[in-house]
This record gives structure tokens, sequence and C-alpha cells, in this order.
């Protein structure tokens, strides 16, 4: 045993190890050296002025707490839409499997840049939504759909539903029906049975999809660009403007940085949540 | 080939089955099976896979909707009537607990959907789990008990609010064999004690024999036969029935009537019997000769009726018997039991050998 210390530290190491090299070598040439680059900017001479005016002026607050209301909406949407495609995904035959995958992921695979301009299209004053309703008689005047909030929302749903049906499907395929039939036959409506039985497994999938969505959603930029207005800014486009027009890039990196602490913030909020799932589900597994 | 149970007063019939069908396109999973269960009855469907028991019990349960005949529990008619209507309760092959729960609220989940008070509900699941022995695991999960825990909190949450029927979907599959024997006198004293009407299915005989009060076995979605485990045993009236419980040693010959006895005979052999005492056997039909190993003796040599006449292929020792396999001469093997031990030590293997049987002990099929 004395000898294993006296190894040269290097040859300790699993050999494993030795093909992470690569990705650690680009991870920090091309990432950690950018961010701190990007931190050491935000305090320009040891100054914090920049987080000071972010933390003391309205209306970066006001855009910052504005891109949390927006991803947390979304979030929600996300998940509601998401949990009753994976239901089905999980619960189908082969065939309609496959076409609920292809319908999820072809736009999955379609440029960012093109489906927003796709949203444009459908959601213009002059467009097939307004056309359709208009159509209907449900409608006089063409709703504002696009530059709104509302559209905001739409485009960013759509683009994340893949990201909340994915990690909710893997874990509702794995759900046993027969816990359903159980429920039913001792007596429980099927709303019962979703409420008590099914409804309770599926947590750590919705946990899943809620922090992917929610983390994505802080960062978006081209999809409330495009179809949002001004007014309703979300916190990547503040920094595109600082550093593009204003080229203040000292502020700029300031509300990065503020960005990532809130994103590192609510990730491990939800980490923490998982870690509880996880250990009550040790507890159950644990022999007594 | 439908069985007909005797006729019970209607107030004491649980269930009823009356030409139940169900067909999958141009496969009949179920075809035309008809039967009673009265109250307290413990009944198990007995057959090969794919023979329609588990269709039959889900039909029971309301998984799956019959392509017609009718179903009634207790005088209720429950076409149409969903599984969670029918106060019926389930235990599943594997159990299906539901994993997020307690062992006490898995128990409970059938009166909580009921509507007990909280303090109710938990007092009548720790009675439930007092009688299933397990009161001192209430707070456990079910992953961490073992298979045999498991299931008795499976039937514990299946009895606990005292259903009309219990349904039992292969309850031993998923238990080692020792466990096996112990549960199956445990779940037949259990639902006893709580005087439940039991369906249980199986693929095996013994589990059958050992629990049921009658026994349905299945052939090929059909009912083949329905019966108290004696009756099947001394009266199958197939060579399907006869073979699917116990060991049958099965012989085709002619079939001829001499005077007042039907003589049924083949190569070495002859089975005579009243034929006041034999079955009705159609014109043309190719009859068949049910012979029990245990009822096979040895005879005195030279052929007679009831008797047959063979080589010993195969002597086994057993302590108190011998088991035997003769070869009669058209090459058919007669498998008997035997404890003649001292007359069996001094025969070899290959001398010639005159096996005999008593004539209440032939059963006729019609082949």
């Amino acid at each position: 045993m004395g000898n294993r210390s006296a190894r040269p530290l290097l040859s300790r190491v699993p050999a494993a190890l030795w093909l992470l090299i690569p990705v650690l070598l680009f991870v920090a040439v091309f990432f950690l050296y950018p961010l701190l680059r990007l931190l050491m900017v935000s305090v320009p001479g040891g100054s914090f002025q920049f987080y000071e005016q972010i933390l003391t002026s309205p209306v970066f607050l006001r855009v910052i707490g504005e891109t949390f209301q927006t991803s947390l909406v979304v979030m929600l949407v996300t998940v509601l839409i998401a949990f009753p495609y994976a239901y089905a995904m999980a619960n189908c035959s082969r065939t309609t499997l496959l076409l609920l995958t292809i319908a999820l992921l072809i736009p999955f695979w379609v440029s960012l840049l093109l489906r927003s301009f796709s949203w444009i299209v459908l959601l213009q004053n002059s467009g097939l939504v307004n056309d359709m309703l208009r159509g209907l008689g449900l409608i006089d005047r063409p709703l504002r759909l696009i530059r709104t909030p509302l559209g905001v929302a739409i485009g960013m749903v759509h683009v994340l539903l893949p990201y909340a049906v994915l990690p909710l499907y893997t874990i509702l395929k794995k759900i046993d029906m027969r816990l359903m039939e159980a429920s039913s036959i001792c007596g429980a409506s099927w709303f019962h049975g979703f409420r008590r039985v099914y409804l309770p497994m599926t947590l750590p999938g919705i946990a899943a999809a809620a922090i992917l969505t929610f983390t994505l959603s802080l960062g978006f930029y081209i999809t409330p660009a495009l179809l949002g207005s001004p007014r309703d800014m979300m916190i990547a486009q503040m920094i595109a403007g600082q550093i593009q027009e204003q080229l203040n890039f000292g502020l700029g990196a300031a509300l990065a940085v503020v960005l990532i602490a809130l994103t590192a913030t609510a990730f491990g909020l939800f980490g923490l949540l998982q870690m509880v799932f996880a250990r009550r589900q040790a507890k159950r597994e644990q022999t007594a | 080939m439908r069985a007909t149970p005797s006729p019970a007063p209607s107030d004491t019939i649980a269930l009823q089955l009356d030409q139940i069908s169900k067909h999958y396109g141009e496969v009949r999973a179920l075809d035309d099976i008809s039967f009673e269960l009265r109250r307290g009855e413990f009944l198990t469907m007995l057959g090969p896979s794919g023979s329609g028991k588990t269709t039959s019990l889900r039909v029971i349960a309301g998984f799956v909707e019959p392509t017609s005949g009718r179903l009634t529990i207790d005088g209720r008619d429950m076409t149409g009537v969903a599984p969670q209507k029918r106060n019926i309760g389930m235990m599943f092959q594997d159990y299906a607990l539901f994993p997020h729960m307690s062992v006490v609220e898995n128990v409970a989940y059938p009166l909580e959907v009921r509507g007990l008070s909280r303090a109710d509900r938990r007092k009548r699941a720790m009675e439930m789990l007092e009688i299933v022995g397990l009161a001192h695991c209430a707070t456990r999960y079910p992953k961490q008990m073992s298979g045999g825990q498991q299931q008795r909190v499976a039937l514990a949450r299946a009895l606990v609010f005292r259903p009309d029927i219990v349904l039992l979907d292969e309850p031993m599959a998923a238990l080692d064999k020792k466990l096996r024997s112990q549960m199956q006198i445990e779940i037949m004293h259990i639902t006893r004690q709580v005087g439940a009407t039991v369906v249980s299915v199986t693929h095996d005989q013994e589990e059958a024999l050992v629990m049921s009060d009658r026994i349905a076995i299945f052939k090929d979605g059909r009912l083949a036969q329905i019966g108290t485990p004696q009756d099947l045993y001394r009266q199958p009236n197939s060579a399907f029935v006869a073979d699917f419980i116990g060991e049958a040693n099965l012989l085709r010959g002619q079939l001829r009537q001499d005077g007042a006895d039907l003589v049924l005979e083949g190569p070495g052999w002859q089975a005579r019997l009243p034929a006041a005492s034999a079955p009705a056997i159609p014109a043309g039909a190719a009859p068949c000769l049910v012979l029990r190993p245990e009822r096979i003796g040895l005879a005195e040599a030279g052929s007679g009726p009831n008797t047959a006449q063979g080589v010993i292929e195969e002597k086994i020792y057993l302590g108190v018997e011998y088991r035997l396999l003769v070869r009669l001469p058209d090459g058919v093997v007669v498998q008997l039991r035997s404890r003649d031990v001292a007359r069996l030590a001094d025969l070899p293997v290959g001398s010639p050998i005159t096996l005999g049987w008593a004539p209440e002990d032939i059963v006729l099929i019609p082949g």
C-alpha cells in the first residue's frame, strides 16, 4: 500500500480520463477563457460601476424581471402542452409513435431564423391566423399577435417543445400502465388515478422538462427580436444592444454575467429539487 | 362441449358468464364461454398460454369488452360497466403496487377512493395487513419488501374493500418454487377467512388442484371442462383434460359390445366394463382409455379382461414404490407406479410383464 502513493501522480489517473483531454482543452480555450475575459471586462480596473448601474436602473431591472416572467410563462405553457404529447407518444402504436416523433423533430431541425420568420407570416395582421379568425366571423379587426409578448411566447413555446417532450417521454414510457389498471380496479376514476398514481411518478420528467425550457428561455435572442416589440425586450437583446449599438462592452459584459448568474441560480434550485426526488426515491428502495 | 354446473339458487350466484366470446379480427380469443360461480367459491381457470384464461379474467375485470355474451355479477348486468364501478378486487401478476406509496397507503387506496375518512381507512387497512401478517411493515415501501411480502400487500389491497369478486392473475408466477407452495396454502386460508369469492388464473395444474373448489380448463379459447378437482381427475371428458390434470396413460383401441359388457381392446391389452356404467360413446368415434399410473398394478401372467401384456422398458426405484415404463406390442409405452416392491425387484429390464386394473378405474373418453 505504501508503494502506491510513491507512484508518479499521472499514472494514477484512470486511462479513460485521458480521452477527455481534447474536450477539456476545447472548453478551456473557447469557453472558459472568453468567460474569464468577459468577467474582467465587466469590472474595468476593479470597479463594479456597471453592476451598480444595472442594479439601480429601473430599465435594466424591468428587462430582467420581464425576462424571468416570460420564461416562467413559456416554461409552464410548454410543459403543459408537452405532457399530453409525451403521454400520447408513450402510449400509442409504433406507427403513431414514428409519426409523432417526426412531427416533433422536423421543426427541430429547421433553422431557428426560418421558424421565427414563418411565425411572422402566420401571425401578422394579414396572416393566416387572423384571416381565418376573420373568415369565421370571430373577430372584426385583426388581433395584434405580432410584436406583442403573446407572439414572443408562441414562438418560444414552439422552439422549446422538443426540449420538454423528449425528457418527459423517456420518463413516461417507463411507467407501467398496469398501475392505472390497478387503480381503476381499486375503484378509482381515471382522473383520480392520474392524480394519485400516474402524475406523482412523472415528477422527475416534469422537473427535467421545466428546467430545460426555463433556462433556455432566459437566453432567447432571435425569437423575441423578430416576434416581439422593442418595448418588451428580453435580457439577451439588451446585451446585444449594449455591445452592437452602444459599443458599451463593459455594461454588456456585466449584463451577460448577471444572466449567467441568474441562470445558474435557477439551475441550482431545480437541481436541489431533483436531489430531493432522488433522495425520496432512494429512501423507498433501500432495504429496511 | 359446454359444461353446465349443477343449478344453484340464483341468490348465491356471485358471477355468471353467459356465452361470452371475444374476437380479435379472425382470431377467436374466447369462444362461447359459460359458467357460474357461487358466493365464497374458489375457481381456478387453468390452461396453456393462449388458451383464453387470461382474456376471461380481463373480461370479468372489465378491461376487455366481450364481442358477444353477457356477464353478470350478483345478478347485475356488467355490459358497459367500467372496471372501477364493478366492485372487483384484483391481484396482478407482478402485483402492480404503487411504488410511491407506502404499504399501508397502497392497501388503503381502494378505501380512499370510496371516500372513507382518513382514520377509518387506516384502521381497516391495518386490520387487513394484520390478516396477511404484515402489520409491522405498514410504513415500508413496496421496493423494500420481498416478493412474497409484496404479494401479500397486493392481496390485502384486493380484499380490503370486501369486493364481490377477487381476481388473481397468475398469483404464483413471480415467486420462487419454495415460496409457491407456502403462499398457495396461505392465499387459500386468507381468502376463505374473509369469505371472498375468487377467480384465479394459472397454467400450473398443481396450484389449481391445491387451491380450488372447482377448476375450469381452457383450450384454444374454449372451456374444455369445468368441475371439482376430483371430477376432472376421475372423469375427464377429453384426452386433453386427462393429460392436463395429473399423469395419464391414453390408449386408443377398437370398441365392441360383448353381451352386457363394453370391450375396448388393442394389441396386447383389453379393457372390459359393464356397458351400463360407460359414458355414451357416439358411433364411429375413436374412443380412448384413460388409466392413471397409480391405478395400474401387476397381474398374473396370461391375457384376460383388464390386462395388458408388455415388456419392462425402464424401472426406477423410488423407495416406497417403483416407477415403471412398460412397452406394449405396438410400441405404446405405459407408465405406472407400483408398490409391489418385492416382486418387481426380481424382474430385470426387458422381461415380459402383465399389468392389470380394476374395471371401476377405467375411464373411457370419446377421443
